[in-house]
């Protein structure tokens, strides 16, 4: 039962990258699935419902990461790197779900998944509003707004052109968009080349010690 | 159908699209709008599909002139991001409904119209390639820096069309010009033309 329910959601997260949520049906998500469109209304009333948990599964996964990555044995700016490298490595590994949180929710569908991605943009701006609090600082008020909106068309580009296994390659980019408007330029590039050192470590490091 | 007919029926479709949405827009509908006959409709285009995606193409295009055109092509390449700027707020503000329809409710029709809004943002990055080179820092900046700084902008965009502020636009000018000047310039550089721009507006 929640296999067909997880197979369901994946099916929902494939369907978005392949024809959008606005050509999206129950008949299709469940035959993908492996199921009929009655299977389908015993886990999900509406094909709302569905792409809302498909929402959710991302946004859940993406806490995940940005939890794990805050560890009290870090500076808040290695924390925030950590952050960010894990995130883009589950855009990576989840590339449909990424779409669909990135592109779907923001364009094509209905209001309460609309909202959603509306909060994860609110929620990473308040983030990153924090490096203001040095104090006379000359951005304005929307300049967090704008610098996840530079990350994210990156990160749109990517995924709508089939690439999201390269996403995790863009994180200098990323960081130093992040950071330029409230560090300055100098800063914002010292973290840019931290975090390609980060990478350059290669992507299983942590693993590569433990074992 | 004339030129004026056309010019009618492409933007007729775009608001049919905003208003009822992809499902629901009616070809019908936007050509009586246009004053156009179904015959004259099938001798130019295939059907809604191919309507929608002329409409968008002729947009992107307008939207992209009128953002390149009023740059004023001597002038410092912060003054001449300004312009450009100015221009296409004041075409935003001007036409909310075509604003929706360029900005969220073309692009969520389908990946392949998504794609065409990917395009038309990258069509603004050769206008950041000088800032790369008037930043004096040119190779040490991010690869990216030229999608970031567009995106920045398309950003604040999107977000005050989405919540029907789109008349809010112009007024933003002098933080939206901070953050896609910031990544070149960085911010004491920008905060100044900023707030020669807040002085002007």
């Amino acid at each position: 039962m929640t296999d067909e329910r997880e197979a369901l959601i994946e099916a929902m997260a494939r369907s978005c990258i392949d024809r959008g949520y606005a050509e999206t049906t129950i008949e299709g998500v469940a035959s993908s699935a492996g199921c009929s469109p009655s299977d389908f209304h015993r886990h999900f009333e509406t094909l709302e419902e569905c792409a809302l948990a498909a929402v959710d599964t991302i946004l859940a996964e993406g806490m995940r990461c940005v939890a794990s990555a805050y560890g009290a044995d870090h500076s808040e700016s290695e924390s925030a790197l950590q952050a960010l490298k894990a995130m883009l490595e589950l855009f990576a590994s989840r590339p449909a779900f990424a779409s669909l949180a990135f592109i779907d929710t923001r364009q094509a569908m209905p209001s309460r998944a609309h909202e959603r991605y509306r909060w994860g943009f609110a929620i990473l701006t308040a983030m990153l509003d924090r490096l203001r609090e040095g104090g006379g600082n000359p951005a304005p008020p929307s300049a967090a707004r704008a610098a996840i909106g530079g990350g994210e068309a990156l990160v749109r580009r990517e995924l709508a052109a089939g690439r999201g296994d390269r996403l995790p390659r863009f994180l200098p980019d990323l960081v130093y968009s992040a950071a330029v408007s409230f560090l300055g330029r100098r800063e914002a590039l010292r973290l840019a080349r931290e975090a390609r050192a980060l990478l350059e470590a290669g992507p299983d490091d942590e693993s590569a010690q433990s074992s | 159908m004339n030129a004026q007919q056309r010019e009618m029926l492409l933007r007729a479709m775009l608001e049919e699209l905003v208003e009822v949405g992809y499902g629901d827009a009616s070809v019908e509908r936007a050509r009586e709008a246009a004053g156009v006959s179904a015959a004259e409709f099938e001798a130019e285009f295939e059907g809604k599909d191919d309507c929608l995606f002329a409409a968008y193409d002729c947009l992107t295009e307008r939207v992209v002139a009128t953002a390149s055109g009023d740059c004023d092509q001597t002038g410092p390449w912060p003054a001449r991001v300004r312009s450009g700027l100015e221009a296409l707020l004041q075409a935003v503000a001007a036409y909310p409904a075509l604003a929706t329809a360029l900005t969220r409710s073309f692009p969520g029709i389908r990946p392949a119209a998504y794609q065409r809004y990917v395009d038309l943002l990258s069509r603004f990055e050769p206008f950041m390639r000088e800032g790369r080179e008037y930043s004096g820092l040119e190779e040490e900046l991010p690869g990216e820096v030229e999608l970031l700084a567009v995106g920045a902008a398309e950003a604040i965009i999107f977000g005050e069309v989405d919540a029907g502020r789109a008349s809010r636009l112009p007024q933003m000018l002098p933080e939206i010009l901070f953050s896609v000047l910031v990544p070149f310039m960085g911010p004491d550089r920008a905060a100044d033309e900023m707030r020669s721009a807040a002085l002007s507006t």
